[in-house]
């Protein structure tokens, strides 16, 4: 996103203002993190990433980390908008669900509610507790054993069954009704789906609270700790255990209020004022503190997940977004050289069992002594510099009838330094002169020698160590 | 991205096909960078290529053309220089001529480049002997004023003889030598090239201090995508079922399974290979000699009693875990009435998936197919060995890879790989969607077992020596240099 210059005065305030405004459009939100995921996902199966080479110029220019830049291209990516109003669907789809089952459970909460306080006598206070609280807590309980033993499972089994009720329910009108599920897969979806169920569940409780409040409020109930089974001492140790929590918020409970027996009206409010908060302690505190607790995992799962930088949809943008070099300049136009290697290099073999009278040099072979000559070969020496190439210069010149042989390393590459050098060598005699290879020599090698011999019609040879002089092509029997 | 201070000029400078080009393709991690060929004077132009990290350029590299003729070049440009004369002038002014009439026009464009350089890196074969001429082109360069490093190429070739060179380049005054071999790579022995370049360019440090920390966490990174993309390929293929049904032909099944298996091979090399920035030319995946077994129920399998264990804990299944109890303490005897009541238990409440579908399986007469723990153990070697040779292969190098068919098992992989056999439900082959987080947790644990494993081999953290002992017989490609050979081998 391009900052944009502000309508304000000055140079330094425009600068911070675009800087404000660069700043703003980097920053990333929660929909980015699943941008970035949705995206990876997709260019995992396709085994491949999008090409998108303006949403990864934009990455590169954001900077930062590899993470950072996954999420800017994500966000840049062409199908960017459609990628996020599917997101919006999934969301809306997610919250629909939430809000019918939360409607659902407020119902059943009012009713819950209202059965508590039915009754002929006195309605009993731990009965109208447990009716409200009661499911919850169980409930409570049992999606914590679920979560100890069994949350792989329930996690993986979930979103398919939500996926076949979403393409039953909504597969007429939806395009890719896979879709709508796709939000639960992954570290996110166990705790979005746990969110949820704390959403219906406290809406069950809140409605079951505003309806005791108000049935409270504008009806007279009798309220009593009833018992038949418990003695009075174990009615007793019951209330005083509940009664802990209020006690800590400041309202009396069973340590100062009778529980049975004819009970005035200020004993009956206090009671009824204790139930209140005991709902709001047992039943609505766990599950608000299960909901953010889900809802802060669920935000940790979307956010962690473009974390994992190993995966391969994110670690093979990292040489796109992160790129180890690139090409800065070319700084001349390329030397025109007439060694361009398409040439034809039909030097004159040189035949093995010559053995006129020769003159032999070396140039740039290895140090040593020079191989076994054949009889009447004349070794001057090794060219290694200025100095020795104008001594056995002028050796040459001063037999200048006399053959020439040049022995060269095999391996040694034919650079311009070398072909002046032997051009110099063979224009000194009057002779035929020749090139022979000593050691070994790769195909590409040899043909550039032959090619240089047949530049300056001189004959080539290869001569292999362990073996006498021979013809091109192989060493002498 | 935060402003630097511009990046160090660094001239790639050296005698004609030494690997200058190779150098550039290694450090920038391309090989499709500049041309490469076993011919001189391949490369003609100055071209430049920029090392980024995270904050952008962080050093810029100049390929130049090789000097080919500096002994004549010295000898005309020496003419008449008392030796107290500064060199410096005498090179700008060969620079802005003629260059000898357009004869040393290549050597021109490499000293221009020297002298608009901040440090040269001097690109040696260390398998050529030291000549004359290499003298006097560590000479003409050491008179542009420039700190140089040399870089000894091809030294894990056999025929190498860095010894000698280090001993010519001391006599050149230049003591503090690099081996740097393009082909084999070696990311410590790039981290000293490095670490040099650092020294001789004070002002620079650190910006190249802080390539190499990018460099290094590249690495790592690229190592860890590369171990779970390979722990993912084996649990995938671990967890993978194909089941016959009833009355139908096994074989077909059986070449679902392998095709399936292969693809899932191909596409982990592919991403491999693309991980560390190489063709797919690169390697060439050999046949997978496959086997499947049948899904015998693998009572001895701890893990399967375990997963066993677990269900008939879990309540309405305590009468199936009793009846596998009992075929597995009567040693199968009694393996049809165990065997009954258990599918009769899995049926009924649809729990024990795996063993419970097994012995459904069994009772409707249809098979199940999975990859033979034999099988899995190849994949892992083979990606293994892939992996150690795309760590230790340079960018420059032009072979393919080839890969010993032999080797041994992975013992601390086994225990996983067992584990991952019982749960079906972790095969991304089985449900292309599935996002098990056990899946996940295996892959992890898996991925840190090979990464550990590849350490402990350390096949990318020996000298290059100890490299080329361990890794065998080091390829070379039809790069800027012959083939290296054994010295036995010379004459063919």
């Amino acid at each position: 996103m391009m900052p944009v210059a502000a309508p304000t005065q000055g140079a330094g305030s425009r600068l911070l203002y675009s800087r404000q405004m660069a700043r703003r459009a980097s920053r990333i939100r929660l929909t980015d993190h699943c941008l970035a995921a949705r995206v990876c996902a997709r260019e995992e199966a396709a085994g491949h990433p999008e090409y998108s080479p303006e949403a990864d110029a934009q990455a590169r220019l954001a900077g930062g980390d590899l993470r950072h830049r996954i999420l800017i291209r994500a966000r840049h990516l062409p199908d960017a908008a459609r990628q996020r109003a599917a997101l919006r669907g999934n969301a809306q789809g997610l919250l629909w669900l939430a809000l019918v089952l939360a409607a659902l459970f407020g119902i059943a909460g009012v009713a819950a509610a209202r059965a508590a306080l039915i009754a002929s006598g006195p309605v009993s206070i731990p009965l109208a507790l447990a009716l409200v609280t009661g499911p919850s807590l169980l409930a409570l309980l049992l999606w914590l054993l679920l979560l100890l033993w069994g949350r792989g499972r329930i996690a993986a089994a979930v979103p398919g069954v939500l996926a076949s009720l979403g393409r039953r329910v909504a597969g007429r009108w939806s395009t890719k009704p896979h879709d709508s599920a796709s939000c639960l897969r992954g570290p996110a979806g166990p705790w979005l789906l746990s969110s949820t169920m704390h959403l219906a569940w406290l809406a069950y409780l809140v409605s079951a609270w505003i309806t005791l409040a108000l049935l409270l409020s504008v009806q007279s109930y009798g309220l009593a700790w009833e018992t038949t089974l418990l003695s009075d001492a174990s009615l007793h140790r019951l209330a005083d255990v509940l009664s802990l929590g209020p006690a800590m918020l400041g309202i009396a409970g069973a340590e100062s209020l009778p529980l049975r027996g004819p009970l005035p009206d200020t004993v009956r409010e206090a009671w009824a004022g204790w139930l209140l908060v005991a709902v709001a302690l047992y039943g609505l505190l766990p599950r608000a503190l299960a909901l953010a607790i889900t809802l802060l995992l669920a935000r940790h799962g979307i956010v962690g997940a473009t974390r994992e930088l190993h995966r391969p949809g994110y670690a093979r943008l990292r040489e796109r977004l992160m790129p180890t070099h690139r090409s800065a300049e070319t700084e001349a136009a390329p030397v025109m050289t007439s060694d361009d290697g398409s040439r034809s290099y039909d030097a004159p073999e040189w035949v093995q069992g010559d053995d006129n009278p020769r003159l032999v040099v070396a140039v740039e072979t290895a140090p040593g002594p020079p191989p076994a000559l054949p009889a009447g070969w004349q070794w001057l020496g090794r060219v290694d510099d200025l100095e020795t190439r104008d001594r056995i210069l002028a050796q040459i010149r001063a037999q200048g009838d006399r053959g020439l042989v040049v022995l060269v390393r095999g391996a040694a590459v034919v650079d311009r330094g070398t072909k002046a050098l032997l051009r110099e060598l063979v224009a000194a005699t009057s002779g035929p002169g020749t090139v022979i290879l000593l050691g070994a020599a790769t195909a590409a090698r040899l043909r550039d020698w032959r090619q240089c011999a047949a530049e300056m019609q001189i004959a080539c040879g290869h001569w292999r160590e362990g073996a006498t002089p021979s013809a091109e092509g192989g060493p002498a029997p | 991205m935060s402003q630097r201070d511009a990046p160090p000029r660094i001239a790639v400078v050296g005698h004609t096909n030494t690997g200058k080009t190779s150098l550039l393709r290694t450090l920038a991690r391309d090989p499709r960078f500049g041309e490469v060929d076993d011919r001189p004077a391949t490369t003609r132009v100055v071209e430049a290529i920029d090392l980024l990290d995270a904050e952008g350029t962080a050093m810029r590299l100049f390929d130049t053309p090789g000097l080919e003729d500096a002994l004549s070049l010295a000898a005309q440009l020496h003419v008449g220089m008392a030796p107290g004369d500064d060199p410096v002038p005498l090179i700008q002014r060969f620079v802005d001529g003629d260059h000898g009439d357009g004869r040393f026009e290549q050597e021109a464009r490499v000293l221009r480049q020297m002298l608009h350089s901040d440090a040269a890196l001097y690109v040696i074969d260390a398998r050529e002997p030291v000549l004359p001429k290499h003298r006097a082109e560590l000479r003409l360069l050491a008179e542009c004023g420039r700190p140089i490093l040399p870089l000894l190429n091809f030294v894990a070739a056999p025929e190498a003889h860095p010894d000698a060179w280090h001993s010519q380049l001391a006599h050149s005054g230049l003591h503090w030598v690099r081996a740097f071999d393009t082909v084999v790579f070696d990311l410590e022995a790039e981290v000293q090239v490095f670490e040099a370049l650092a020294a001789l360019l004070p002002l620079h440090r650190a910006g190249i201090e802080g390539l190499v920390a990018h460099r290094r966490a590249q690495r790592q990174a690229q190592l860890q995508a590369a171990t779970h993309a390979i722990a993912g390929l084996l649990v995938d293929a671990a967890a993978l079922r194909a089941v016959v049904p009833q009355g139908a032909e096994e074989a077909p099944v059986r070449e679902a399974l392998r095709t399936r298996l292969r693809q899932s091979e191909a596409a982990c090399t592919a991403l491999l290979l693309e991980l560390f920035a190489f063709e797919l030319g690169a390697y060439q995946a050999p046949m997978l000699p496959l086997k499947e077994g049948r899904w015998h129920l693998d009572l001895f399998d701890p893990e399967t009693a375990k997963v066993l264990g677990k269900r008939g804990g879990s309540g309405a299944a305590a009468g199936g875990a009793a009846g596998m109890g009992v075929d597995l303490l009567s040693g199968g005897l009694s393996l049809g009435t165990g065997t009954l009541v258990g599918a009769a238990v899995g049926a009924l409440f649809g729990v024990g998936d795996d063993l419970g579908r097994a012995m459904l399986d069994r009772l409707r007469g249809q098979q199940t197919l999975m990859v033979e723990t034999e099988t899995l153990q190849i994949l892992a070697r083979r990606q293994l060995q892939l992996l150690a040779a795309l760590l230790r292969r340079g960018h420059a190098s032009q072979h393919a890879i080839a890969l010993a068919e032999e080797g041994g098992t992975l013992p601390a992989i086994g225990r996983l790989l067992r584990r991952a056999r019982a749960h079906p439900e972790w095969s991304r082959l089985n449900d292309p969607d599935q996002a098990s987080a056990a899946a996940a947790r295996a892959r992890d644990a898996l991925a840190a077992v090979l990464e550990t494993s590849l350490r402990q081999h350390k096949p990318f953290q020996d000298g290059q020596r100890a490299i080329r002992a361990d890794g065998g017989p080091v390829q070379y490609g039809p790069t800027n240099e012959p083939k290296p050979r054994k010295r036995a081998e010379h004459d063919e």
